[in-house]
């Protein structure tokens, strides 16, 4: 019976430990399995995650498509609507069936612009000396501060359209798909800018307007349809000839037009240059900057102060101009006449500026050709304040009290602040000082002197 | 011996938590991808939509020029308001048959975009903002004109007529319209099953006009103002597909400092 029971001990301590290997070995097994599987799983999920990675990706890519699409469709809806197109001019009238207008293209040129404003604003100093000037002025800062601190444009457009007949009436240009009545003259391929009709004759005849405002246009209508003839309400003036020179644009290409019917093969007519409210055509602006290519020089280190001698009495705003100059000089800087100019010379200095001044008006406008980083001084008078705010439409939106539109700082740029608007979008930095007529040279010295300090400071 | 296995089950044990996470961050990605995927099919199917009725659309245009005549239509709206009646039941409110010319009422029921262009609402029924962003040029453009004489002849003309006539029930919420600037919103809503909730949505719910699409003549038009009642669109939910539904509101500046009395 010992034996047996010693036996049967010595079996089923066998049994246990063929038992305990075999549980072993199915743990070892189910470990290497999962562990397997969890390998698997693990790689699966990197998958996944690199698959939603790259379908988001796609999402993105057609998201873009279907907006460029739902703009074609809104652009195509907008130039067929029923009861007459919808156009981005109040200037252009479109006369068509919706079949007929369906066919009209409306191309873009240039890109949104959205610049901030306030790191591009310098010193700004009011010694007006008149009440309501003051209240003007702090009225005006007012209003900036509350528009949102972005200067905005939108690109231009520019309607173009095969088979059309256009004409100028009341300002406006009329063009219709329809069959012609009975058109004096015919013209394959003929671009009109729109201050062939839409701009008074003198407007035409300042350089500022026509640097900043006209040029653009042809500078678009030119990007849409470059052998384009373009129809001009006048011959061009010696400024108007060097400036369309600098664009490289052909003057055989300019045709004299009156506004009577005229035949066109095919018509690029400019619709709208996107400026946001009565600021000035910050998107076409850019292009045309970008078409003058300014090569930055070695080294910016002219001091210009613009002298405003050449304009009309009633436009040069300082009774004592003599006297400013005057003290620009003492600070350094060159005293420059744009009339005595030559545009090639006006081009040179004002991409050699470090720093430029003057008495607002248009002879500023070239800053145009001047660098990013360029410090800009404005001498702002009352009576200059006084002018724009008697103005109508958008000069004096300001002044009447209407509220800018949130986001739309622009809407305040054909203001007396509108070349520190104008720098900004061309990141230069402007300092504004704002006093009497007779201006207070001793102020303005402390003014340009803390200026220039600024600038020598890293 | 035991007490390795022990270990080694309490591993077998953590392995099988680790799994399940990866397989519950697997479903997660599955389901966003299941997501992107449902979005990429409806905006395939919104371009598809749009292109496959672009080729008719000229001379379908062409066609519709007399019929969306803006005079003619303005006079005619004008008029339907001057007709139209009030009524009492639930609460009251402005009952205006042929709001728009017959002929011009079947052109925006044809032009009621396809189904693939509505989005989903809260409720669960369909709808598209007017004119919408994405449909057929067609669509785009009919709607866009309804658009344009609901700002321009039926904003001013409901906000006279229902503010003089209509009254609301609660005269505490009461808002003089006439006194503010306003703003509208407009959209199409395919009218569901379960279309008997109240759709009040605060900023936009002071004057609100539902017509039935697709309805036989007189197409009639109801306009609510504010409170609405309990359920307004149940009186649609058998006899309409689609309804045009038109919000009149003050602007969002006027809203803070309206006048509700």
């Amino acid at each position: 019976l010992k034996k047996l029971a010693r036996a049967i001990r010595a079996t089923l301590r066998r049994q246990d430990a063929v038992a305990a290997a075999a549980d072993a070995a199915a743990v070892a097994e189910a470990s290497r399995v999962l562990s397997t599987l969890r390998e698997e799983a693990s790689g699966l999920h990197e998958a996944l995650v690199r698959l939603r990675h790259d379908t988001e990706n796609a999402r993105q890519r057609a998201a873009d498509v279907t907006t460029r699409h739902r703009r074609d469709l809104q652009q195509r809806a907008s130039l067929a609507a029923l009861g007459g197109p919808r156009l981005l001019s109040d200037a252009l009238t479109l006369d068509g069936r919706p079949s007929e207008r369906l066919a009209v293209t409306r191309s873009t040129v240039g890109e949104r612009i959205a610049r901030p404003f306030s790191p591009h604003l310098g010193l700004t100093r009011c010694a007006a000396v008149a009440d309501e000037v003051r209240t003007l002025w702090e009225r005006l800062l007012a209003f900036e501060s509350s528009s949102g601190d972005v200067l905005e444009g939108h690109p231009a457009t520019v309607l173009d359209m095969r088979d059309a007949h256009a004409s100028v009436r009341d300002g406006s240009l009329a063009v219709s798909l329809r069959r012609p009545l009975s058109p004096s003259r015919r013209l394959e391929l003929a671009g009109v800018p729109r201050f062939t009709y839409a701009v008074p004759p003198r407007k035409l005849r300042n350089f500022g307007h026509w640097l900043l405002d006209c040029l653009p246009q042809i500078t678009a209508i030119s990007a849409v349809a470059p052998e384009a003839m373009v129809l001009l309400p006048q011959p061009p003036n010696a400024f108007q000839r060097a400036t369309l020179s600098a664009i490289g644009f052909d003057e055989s290409r300019l045709v004299a037009w009156n506004g009577d019917p005229i035949d066109c093969g095919r018509l690029v007519a400019f619709e709208s240059d996107g400026r946001t409210g009565g600021g000035r055509p910050l998107s076409p602006l850019m292009e045309l900057r970008r078409t003058f290519a300014p090569p930055a020089p070695a080294a910016r280190v002219r001091k210009l102060y613009v002298s405003r001698r050449d304009a009309r009495k009633k436009r040069r705003w300082v009774e004592n101009e003599l006297d400013v100059e005057h003290l620009f000089r003492s600070r350094g800087f060159e005293i420059v006449d744009m009339a005595t100019c030559s545009f090639e010379e006006q081009v040179r200095l004002f991409r050699e500026a470090r720093v430029v001044a003057g008495i607002s008006g248009a002879g500023l406008s070239d800053l145009i050709f001047s660098a990013p980083g360029t410090d800009v001084i404005v001498l702002i008078t009352e009576g200059l304040i006084r002018w724009y705010a008697d103005q109508r439409g958008a000069r004096s939106l300001w002044a009447g009290g209407t509220r800018a539109r949130r986001g739309h700082l622009a809407a305040l740029g054909d203001s007396p602040r509108f070349y520190a608007h104008l720098a900004a979008a061309f990141e230069q930095r402007c300092h504004s000082f704002v006093g009497p007529d007779r201006v207070p040279t001793g102020e303005v010295s402390a003014f340009v002197d803390e200026v220039l300090g600024g600038m020598e400071q890293p | 011996v035991s007490g390795s296995q022990d270990g080694r089950l309490a591993m077998l044990t953590a392995s099988v938590k680790e799994l399940r996470c990866e397989i519950r961050a697997m479903r997660e990605e599955m389901t966003k991808l299941e997501a992107v995927r449902a979005a990429l099919d409806a905006q395939s199917a919104r371009v598809l939509a749009v292109q496959r009725e672009d080729e008719t659309a000229a001379a379908r245009l062409d066609a519709l020029e007399a019929v969306f005549d803006a005079d003619r239509v303005a006079s005619h709206v004008r008029e339907a308001i001057a007709r139209a009646h009030d009524a009492d039941q639930p609460v009251p409110h402005l009952v205006i048959p042929d709001l728009f010319p017959r002929d011009m009422y079947d052109a925006i029921c044809e032009a009621i975009p396809p189904r693939v262009c509505f989005d989903h609402r809260a409720s669960g029924d369909l709808e598209v903002a007017v004119p919408p962003p994405m449909a057929p040029l067609v669509s785009v453009v009919v709607w866009t004109f309804v658009a344009g004489v609901a700002k321009r002849i039926l904003r001013p003309a409901l906000i006279r007529r229902a503010g003089l006539k209509a009254g609301p029930s609660d005269p505490t919420q009461a808002i003089d319209l006439e006194r503010l600037e306003t703003s509208v919103r407009s959209r199409i809503i395919e009218v569901g099953t379960e279309a008997t909730t109240a759709e009040v949505d605060p900023p936009w719910a002071y004057l609100t006009c539902f017509l039935p699409l697709g309805s036989p003549h007189p197409a009639t038009a109801v306009v609510f103002r504010a409170p609405f009642p309990p359920s307004p669109l149940a009186p649609f939910s058998g006899t309409a597909t689609y309804l045009w539904v038109l919000e009149i509101g003050p602007k969002k500046p006027s809203r803070s400092r309206s006048s509700r009395r």
